[in-house]
């Protein structure tokens, strides 16, 4: 799949699905490193909660003066199968699958990524009508 | 002896007594930590006493080379007493914050400040050059750390305002020879928060210096003390000035960033990523942390190089460079300015709230177990957890004690606890604070110098020396996919080099699944208690800059300037003349010293544990550290560890018996003491039948 080809839009209700905050079992479980705090666990409970996550890696090169410093991380695989099984967007998780390389960076992959994400929340936005 | 003023200010709150003991009486144990937890030894008779009794007695240390141009230690303030933070003990502890305030406390003409006592009522603490006076603070209490400064700055000067153009001489009544000044007095106060006696409050100093570790801020509030102000205008007598500006040359030539182009001195193309102007020391090497919204410029303590904070346009969030820049994530830039600011203003310590507090409380409210039908009912607005309104609501609970602040101004780990749900989260590692009670700084599964340092002492021990060279470097080449900047071999050749008196011993280094439990790993243990104890905490180099083992500015080797800078600097500014392993050698010393009052305390090896999780949770993410696998140097990756329980045990008695400690209790023996030259303390430990 290639970075212009968006994802169909999602019916309301899909996006409905998409967008809820999940439960505590349900959560996802992700990693902020930043160098005065060491790496700290953190709960994703939802798409938006992961989308302003990852947006502290936006871009090539993430550790630009004018980012964030700091990497965070989530497995991958495990992200796909929340958002396959527990979001129960199966579209988004195959989108993300078949942008996975094996061979490739943590970072690389995550930017890889990233844009269907970003994509796949602002369509929510949009149906559900918020800003 | 130079570097130092002569005497230290020894306050009594209860009675309103001002007298000086004279420095020369410790100056042996170098300045700050030394001479602090030396003074506390003998002042405190009875060291079980809880931190808010009368008795404890809190230090505010200067080090001989506060106010001179020594890079990094001329502003940093030494804090000790029995600290009510540590769980479940509260252990004689320490904290440190930057700024200028020591350096004042010296042209004041003072080492030190040892308070003790209870005010009978709200008190501040004024003092210029040889007055001091107790000072009625009842229109200051209740006020935030910003404006009690304020308030002080305009009554110590006289001034109506604060405003630049209204400024005028401070002490204007003097005489220009009486010593008149433009300087600002240097005030540290409590909030709000540590007059509620918080175990998190914090001590504050202009607007990001905080000493939060500890709960010093409550101890303050416990005494009736909103502040000390110090304004002087003496100097500093320095025992070879030339050699003082030699040495400052010789750092800023061979290891400091090129200030033709401050802003962008890294070893490859990454940007500004703060793991590595730390390294390379590039000034405002925080500022990566904030994103850049508005115009700033980097700032920093007194005779910093470094300068690794920065003021902004807007004075939100200036000075803050540590966990309360990153202590809310989420909301946007301004925001997370202003949340550091509010922290700042309350008093509070960040650290036990930031990240895994926050994080802890929305998991238990997803739960269902805190929220309005919770089995704990708060009002707190989880439904708006990332925006500011979360946050402000969270810190001005936990600052007035108001609802669920009531429990968490005490602390997460101890609010868990009267919740009845501290052992299982633990376990889990929900709630991951591995030591007792502070948060999972770096990965105690893993790099373990970290933990072993904080178990075997009172706190989180937050040194960086090793974990910008082990950990960062491959840490953060790895997780972009780039070859390692540095190769490890290289990197651990240089650490070694410098780690006297181990230096040549790379297994040190090695921090492979099996040699974490090795006679190496506890000489790299034992090197960063006394490194720290007398260069960094006594000396007061700062932790940021110090040590400094890999530098890429000195090419074409890039080994840093430790261990030769340290008695560089210190040598010329006091006019002895140490090596670097003397001062290893009284490190040492205090680390006994220290190690004697928590045996006091009641200190025993088998509360020497960490947290279930640490053994029982591997580690989920990538966690890169050097290591030697099959004859060669690697940066290994140590997702999946655990801790193993049993070894960390074996490793604790070969920790031991090279401190010469007893291997069944944990503490020092008359035998060990002796031979540092502690008897005087082996005496009080039998009568205590601690030894």
């Amino acid at each position: 799949m290639s970075e212009n080809k968006l994802l169909e839009k999602p019916s309301k209700e899909k996006a409905e699905e998409i967008m809820r905050e999940v439960g505590f079992e349900e959560r996802l479980e992700a990693v902020k490193m930043t160098s005065m705090t060491g790496d700290k666990k953190k709960s994703i409970y939802s798409l938006k909660n992961l989308v302003n996550f990852l947006e502290v890696n936006k871009g090539i090169n993430p550790f630009e003066t004018n980012k964030k410093g700091g990497i965070t991380y989530i497995d991958l695989n495990e992200t796909v199968e929340w958002i396959k099984n527990t979001l129960n967007d199966k579209k988004l998780a195959y989108g993300i699958q078949s942008r996975l390389k094996e061979d490739e960076s943590y970072m690389n992959n995550l930017n890889s990524i990233k844009p269907l994400l970003d994509q796949r929340f602002e369509q929510c936005k949009e149906v559900l009508n918020k800003v | 002896m130079n570097g130092y003023m002569g005497k230290i200010l020894r306050l009594d709150l209860t009675n309103k007594q001002k007298k000086t003991i004279s420095t020369s009486d410790y100056e042996e144990f170098l300045g700050g930590h030394g001479i602090g937890s030396a003074i506390f030894f003998d002042a405190v008779k009875d060291k079980t006493i809880s931190p808010f009794n009368p008795k404890n007695v809190i230090t505010l240390m200067t080090s001989p080379l506060s106010g001179t141009l020594a890079p990094s230690a001329g502003g940093r303030t030494e804090v000790q007493g029995l600290g009510p933070q540590p769980y479940p003990t509260e252990w004689f502890t320490r904290s440190n914050f930057g700024g200028r305030f020591s350096a004042m406390l010296k042209y004041a003409g003072y080492d030190g400040i040892v308070i003790e006592g209870k005010a009978d009522k709200p008190t501040w603490i004024n003092i210029v050059n040889e007055d001091v006076v107790f000072e009625d603070a009842d229109g200051l209490w209740g006020m935030d750390t910003y404006s009690t400064q304020e308030e002080i700055w305009k009554e110590v000067s006289g001034n109506p305002s604060n405003s630049p153009e209204d400024r005028e001489w401070y002490q204007k009544d003097r005489g220009r020879d009486d010593g008149r000044t433009t300087q600002k007095p240097a005030v540290v106060a409590i909030g709000p928060s540590g007059e509620k006696k918080s175990r998190i409050g914090a001590l504050i100093h202009e607007a990001g210096n905080a000493a939060g570790q500890g709960g010093f801020g409550g101890v303050f509030g416990s005494k009736n003390l909103k502040a000390i102000s110090v304004l002087g205008t003496n100097s500093i007598e320095v025992a070879d000035p030339n050699a003082l500006m030699k040495a400052r040359e010789w750092i800023h030539e061979n290891y400091e960033y090129d200030e033709e182009d401050p802003e962008c001195e890294h070893p490859l193309d990454y940007g500004s990523f703060p793991g590595f102007s730390f390294i390379t020391d590039a000034p405002g090497s925080g500022m990566g942390f904030w994103p850049k919204v508005e115009p700033a410029r980097p700032q920093g303590c007194l005779s910093c190089p470094k300068n690794c904070r920065m003021r902004t346009e807007s004075g939100y969030g200036s000075e803050s460079i540590c966990v309360e820049v990153v202590m809310y994530g989420g909301q946007s830039p301004k925001e997370r300015y202003k949340s550091a600011n509010l922290a700042q203003r309350h008093g509070i310590n960040v650290y036990p709230i930031s990240t895994t507090g926050h994080k802890y409380l929305y998991d238990l409210y997803k739960q269902g177990f805190l929220g309005e039908n919770g089995e704990v009912e708060t009002d707190l607005p989880f439904e708006k957890y990332g925006e500011m309104e979360f946050i402000r609501a969270l810190l001005n609970k936990i600052s007035s004690r108001e609802g669920i602040g009531d429990d968490l101004s005490e602390g997460v780990v101890r609010a868990a606890e009267k919740w009845g749900r501290l052992e299982q989260d633990l376990s889990s590692g929900l709630l991951q604070r591995p030591n007792w009670g502070y948060p999972q700084h770096y990965d105690p599964r893993i790099e373990v110098n970290w933990p072993y340092g904080s178990i075997l002492g009172s706190r989180d021990i937050n040194e960086h020396g090793f974990n910008w060279d082990i950990h960062w470097i491959p840490q953060v080449s790895t997780m972009l996919g780039l070859d390692p900047v540095f190769d490890a071999e290289e990197v651990v050749d240089n650490v070694s080099n410098a780690v006297v008196p181990f230096e040549g011993n790379k297994s040190m280094f090695d921090f492979g699944e099996d040699n974490i439990y090795s006679k190496d790993m506890v000489k790299t243990i034992a090197w960063q208690r006394y490194y720290s104890r007398s260069w960094k905490q006594s000396v007061q180099y700062c932790d940021w800059f110090f040590p400094n083992f890999h530098n890429p500015s000195n090419s074409p080797t890039n080994q840093g300037f430790t261990p030769e800078a340290e008695p560089k600097f210190f040598n010329a500014v006091t006019g002895r003349n140490i090596s670097f392993k003397d001062g290893m050698n009284i490190g040492k010393r205090i680390w006994n010293l220290d190690r004697s009052i928590w045996a006091l305390q009641g200190r025993h090896r088998d509360m020497e544990k960490f947290a279930d999780y640490v053994y029982e949770v591997p580690k989920k993410a990538p966690y890169f550290v050097s290591s030697k696998q099959n004859g060669e140097w690697k940066w290994e990756n140590g997702k999946g560890r655990t801790l193993d329980r049993d070894k960390f045990e074996s490793w604790k008695d070969r920790y031991y018996e090279f401190e010469g400690w007893n291997t069944e209790t944990g503490r020092p023996t008359r035998g060990n003491l002796e031979e540092l030259d502690l008897g005087y303390v082996a005496d009080e430990l039998e009568e205590k039948d601690k030894i």
